[in-house]
């Protein structure tokens, strides 16, 4: 999963190439607030995990 | 081919007269318009004094403004770097027995080697910072469409290199914490699939020792800042052939010169090396006992950067034939 992400935040003008309508530019905005959130929460969850 | 140049009317030889006759100044003034001091294209068959006369009275759009000041920090940060680095690996000694000891030789005994160690490790943070926030506002601002692939991908790598520099620099010191955090963080680094065990194979092994650090070692002094250097260079190179990115909207394009350009590199210069110097007296990285393998403090956790797949990791274990 996180080397999917990685190779994914990679080869993004190629997975978005050629849709620059506004429509589109705010959904992929907001996918990537999204995406970002999520890295945070789990940020958050990883600094207050205490070692098993 | 290069062109005659007219005497000096005074009579004089001046040392930039005397070297050019010996190499092409233009040709290495060309060279640094690489890494972000002026975008403005250089005849390098022309003397050197002409070159920087035009230049400096060219008008360039303005790319030390606004977000655009992003991708001129990240240079100006490394070049901190560079020189701290270069000045503490001086006095550091890269084995597990001395590197603690080498180090705290330099914070507490050698003349403002305190102050050096604490700008190199405030430096490194705010160049993770600076270079994900730039990457978050390429991202924001649609800047990874064409024919900008390569200005993201050098982005994309830039972040990586600077979390691998991050990574590889904070075992040098050798102390518990740091060396609990990068057992920690290599721990998420073993256990992703494919990855992990072709990592494991590069450093040695899965234990954090002698092997480890000096790989860390050569990676953090040459390895990683040769590639990030590369990376600078392809930056602005890409920004000279593709043009920097768009004013916002309803505001027009500012430009400047050669001279307004250089004034600003100073002031963010000065302005950076101030706010390091605030940050390194102020709020000093600490240290803490030696390291020792068998003795883990308490609430070790892996860089932060780390944290979100250390969190993964520890609720969704990796299946074993992965």
């Amino acid at each position: 999963m996180l080397l999917a992400l990685a190779f994914a935040v990679l080869l993004l003008p190629q997975l978005l190439r050629g849709d620059g309508s506004p429509g589109s530019r705010r959904r992929i905005r907001l996918a990537g607030v999204a995406v970002l959130a999520v890295w945070v929460a789990l940020s958050v969850a990883g600094a207050l995990l205490e070692r098993r | 081919m290069s062109a005659t140049r007219p005497p000096d009317p005074n009579g004089r030889a001046s040392w930039v007269d005397w070297l050019e006759r010996r190499i092409n100044l233009s040709e290495i003034f060309s060279f640094l318009t690489h890494f972000g001091f002026v975008i403005t294209p250089v005849d390098t068959s022309r003397p050197v004094r002409e070159v920087l006369r035009e230049v400096a009275e060219t008008p360039v759009p303005k790319y030390a403004s606004g977000p655009r000041v992003l991708g001129l920090l990240t240079a100006i940060l490394f070049a901190l770097e560079a020189v701290t680095g270069v000045l503490l690996a001086y006095y550091y000694k890269p084995t597990p027995e001395a590197a603690f000891e080498s180090t705290r030789t330099i914070v507490r005994d050698l003349p403002a080697g305190w102050f050096l160690h604490q700008m190199h490790a405030w430096g490194a943070w705010l160049l993770a910072a600076v270079v994900v926030i730039r990457l978050l506002r390429l991202f924001w601002d649609g800047l990874y469409r064409a024919p900008r692939e390569v200005l993201w991908w050098t982005a994309v790598a830039m972040v990586w290199l600077v979390l691998q520099l991050d990574f590889t620099g904070r075992l040098l010191t050798w102390d518990a914490h740091s060396y609990w955090a990068t057992v920690r963080g290599m721990e998420v680094v073993f256990a992703l699939p494919i990855a992990g065990p072709i990592l494991a194979f590069l450093l040695g092994g899965r234990v954090v020792n002698d092997d480890v650090l000096i790989r860390f070692y050569a990676l953090h002094v040459m390895v990683l800042p040769t590639f990030y250097a590369a990376c600078v260079y392809f930056t602005f190179a890409t920004l000279r052939r593709v043009g920097l990115s768009p004013a916002p909207e309803g505001r027009p394009e500012a430009t400047t010169t050669f001279r307004d350009h250089l004034y600003t590199m100073l002031m963010l210069t000065v302005g950076l090396f101030g706010v390091l110097v605030t940050l390194a007296t102020v709020l000093p990285f600490r240290f803490l006992s030696a390291a020792d393998p068998y003795v883990t403090p308490g609430g070790v956790r892996p860089p932060w950067y780390m944290l979100a797949p250390y969190a993964t990791l520890q609720w969704l274990p990796v299946p074993a034939w992965l």
